[in-house]
């Protein structure tokens, strides 16, 4: 897994558990106090209802106390006797009067259960269901499919029957509580706020009515004489708290996710950025670019970590350097391959340059003097067999071996050797003409240069070698440069013949050296 | 009684037979229930308290009308009740309420034969009502539930109150075929098939059945059966 996968997670997933558990708190909070609200809500509406109808009770039982006075049983008894009711809706509507309050329903049947006289909603006398209870002198019940609260009066000569229509009583329980509530009696619904809704028995608890829930309570006065009487508190406003939370909460994680992306990113950035570029720069490094500097800001671990990095590759630099003075960049790479001392075989041009006259020319000279001479002269002498491919091989003392061809094969490598002994000789000259300008004594070199098969490899003891050039070519070319004069660059047969087409020169007169038994043809190449 | 009495000597017999006899019935539970009507004891009471008797009326129904001369009778309130309890007067008398206790009374009747309501007045004053129709009219007193007083008003003279022992007389009666009608407070009344010769009759009714109600059931159908 990724470092900046690791960081994301690491902050989404603490992040994501306490966003989702603020939820789910905030949720079971909010869902537990609206219900708390609703249960209050619902209680207090049952309470509410129970004693509006206590009140009306009470109202309806001092009416029919006024129903035991002298004038009440005076007409009651002669609408008994004589059917004559005239008397007694009078004395009803006084008593009524008196009381200030008109029940909407009243009925009075003589002892034989005839009705004689009847008030009902739809006006007084019309027919309609039979006095529905038995039990007690009052109760909550039906009339005519509404929902009455009414007392009985139970008099000597017959029964009277007031009730009190509840709708309006029940629209207002409606409005100042908002609340649903349904009555529902024998005969069927008698009361519901709520047209969709049809209760029932199992009208308690949960109930839903199309897609909104509701908590539902029921209420059973002893005296009730419906089936149902319950009470519904619409649980809309929680349900849509709750989704907001959970809304919230979705919004919360997504926040939580943006944060964590943004965060792994903006802390891996400053992680695995550096190290990638650690590990680019590493490359870099291992590819032999020494130049390579990682740039680091910041002051953590990680910036310490870039600066160590940057003091490791200059100190690796140096030492690059070192090695690049010292060792040619091709040999270089050959003791990078292994330190295999076993020698490759192979064609190669061989350049010897020796200073003519160095120990009698340099008698006197400071010997730091001479040294500062010698680099001066070293550096452009061997930039100019570098320039043409050449490898200074080493220097002795007051002379250079360059090889061409090798340790990589070289193509031309008679030509850029010859090349290389041509354009050293005119850097000499023109070092020279300096020196004399300044008063100061001229060094003239000799230059022999041989093309053959040499030993190329790696020589030395095990923890510390070199690489040379060895065979009998090597040693041709050294005896040639002996036999060249201040100014010459000689050449053997074997290279002449290769650059021949390329260079002008002449042909010498044959030399002996030492170590041959015959003479050497030798060419002084010119241009 | 005085009252009884009165009226059997204003009805000596002149032409015709009596009709006697002896109203007889279960007096304890009558009794008991007059009295357990009887709530008032409180101030305002003067004089006696205990109610008075509640006799027994008897008469000829069907009888055919006899122009008679009005009456004025007084029914008192003393003690918070109607003093005498039981009336009997001939249609068109006229009777007085005077009020004798410290507190008002509201003396009304719905009675359809009289309906009347006199209102509230004190001690000392009196209001009257004259009957000018037959039948029993239920006297009650507005302000206290359990005043009553019951009046009958016959447009004949054949009727009469018993006596404390139930007995009766009910004189001039003439020969004929009638049904006699033994009416008493909280009881069914009794009717009976008789025939009155040209030495009278002699007929003993019993109330045997208490009324399962209110006194004046009774007292009402009485009422409309005799008119």
């Amino acid at each position: 897994m990724k470092f900046r996968a690791k960081i994301f997670l690491a902050i989404l997933l603490p992040s994501s558990a306490l966003v989702g558990a603020a939820v789910i708190a905030a949720i079971s909070t909010i869902t537990r106090r609206y219900e708390e609200l609703a249960q209050d809500q619902l209680s207090r509406t049952r309470t509410a209802f129970e004693g509006t109808l206590a009140e009306q009770l009470d109202q309806l039982k001092n009416l029919s106390k006024s129903f035991k006075r002298a004038r009440f049983d005076a007409a009651i008894t002669e609408a008994v006797l004589t059917g004559d009711v005239v008397t007694l809706r009078k004395e009803l509507e006084y008593q009524f009067d008196l009381v200030g309050q008109v029940p909407s329903f009243y009925e009075l049947r003589d002892g034989k259960d005839k009705v004689l006289l009847r008030k009902s909603l739809d006006g007084p006398g019309v027919a309609g269901p039979p006095q529905k209870w038995r039990q007690g002198d009052h109760a909550l019940t039906e009339f005519d499919g509404q929902p009455f609260l009414a007392v009985r009066f139970e008099h000597e000569r017959g029964t009277l029957v007031i009730g009190n229509l509840l709708t309006p009583t029940l629209n207002h329980l409606k409005a100042s509580f908002a609340i649903e509530l349904a009555l529902v009696g024998a005969s069927g619904i008698v009361y519901r706020s709520k047209k969709e809704w049809t209760p029932d028995a199992g009208s308690e608890g949960t109930v839903f009515i199309g897609r909104e829930r509701y908590l539902a309570v029921r209420s059973a006065p002893a005296y009730s004489e419906l089936s149902l009487v319950t009470f519904m508190a619409s649980m809309k406003e929680v349900d849509e708290a709750r989704s907001a939370a959970i809304v919230m909460g979705a919004g919360g994680l997504i926040v939580a996710l943006l944060v964590a992306s943004l965060v792994s990113i903006q802390i891996s950035r400053g992680m695995s950025k550096p190290i990638e570029s650690l590990v680019e720069a590493s490359h870099k490094i291992a590819a032999g670019d020494y130049k390579v500097k990682v740039e680091i800001g910041s002051r953590d671990e990680i910036g310490r970590l870039g600066a160590a990095f940057n003091e490791m590759t200059e100190g690796l630099r140096k030492r690059q350097e070192i090695m690049d003075k010292t060792l040619s960049r091709d040999v270089a790479e050959e003791f990078l391959k292994g330190t295999d001392r076993r020698p490759d075989r192979r064609i190669v041009t061989i350049v010897f340059m020796d200073i003519r006259g160095y120990t009698s020319g340099t008698e006197g000279m400071d010997p730091g003097d001479v040294v500062i001479m010698l680099n001066e002269l070293m550096d452009l002498l061997s930039g100019a067999i570098v320039r043409n491919g050449g490898i200074v091989n080493k220097f002795l003392g007051d002379g250079l071996m360059a090889m061409f061809g090798a340790p990589k094969p070289l193509e031309g490598h008679a030509l850029r050797a010859v090349r290389a002994g041509l354009e050293m000789q005119k850097w000499m000259a023109r070092w020279n003409d300096r020196r004399i300008a300044r008063g100061m004594p001229a060094f003239f070199s000799g230059i022999g240069i041989n093309t053959g098969i040499a030993m190329c490899g790696k020589v030395g003891a095990q923890d510390r070698m070199e690489y040379t050039l060895i065979g009998e070519e090597v040693n041709l070319a050294s005896r040639i440069c002996g036999k060249a004069a201040p100014k010459q660059v000689l050449v053997t047969k074997q290279t002449w013949d290769l650059v021949k087409e390329e260079m002008k020169g002449r042909e010498l007169e044959p030399v002996n050296v030492k170590g041959l038994s015959y003479p050497i043809k030798v060419f002084e190449v010119t241009e | 009684m005085r009252f009884c009495l009165a009226v059997l000597l204003l009805w000596t017999p002149v032409g015709g037979a009596a009709v006697t006899g002896k109203v007889t019935w279960a007096d304890g539970a009558a009794q008991k229930r007059l009295r357990s009507k009887i709530k008032y004891a409180g101030p305002g009471v003067s004089g006696p308290t205990k109610p008075d008797p509640s006799p027994a009326v008897v008469w000829l129904e069907g009888a055919a009308a006899v122009k008679m001369e009005p009456r004025t009778i007084e029914v008192k309130q003393e003690g918070m009740e109607f003093r005498p309890r039981i009336l009997a007067v001939p249609m068109g008398s006229t009777v007085k309420f005077p009020n004798g206790d410290d507190v008002f009374h509201n003396v009304f009747s719905y009675s359809k034969a009289e309906r009347f309501d006199l209102g509230k007045y004190p001690k000392g004053e009196s209001k009257s009502v004259t009957f000018e129709h037959k039948g029993l009219i239920d006297v009650r007193c507005e302000v206290h539930d359990h005043m009553r007083s019951f009046i009958h008003v016959f447009d004949h003279p054949y009727y009469a109150i018993a006596a404390e022992d139930g007995g009766y007389t009910i004189p001039d009666v003439p020969p004929g075929k009638y049904t006699l009608v033994a009416w008493k407070e909280y009881f069914d009344p009794v009717r009976v098939e008789i025939e009155v010769k040209a030495d009278g009759a002699k007929v003993d009714l019993t109330l045997s059945r208490l009324l399962d109600g209110p006194p004046d059931t009774a007292v009402g159908a009485a009422c409309c059966d005799a008119r």
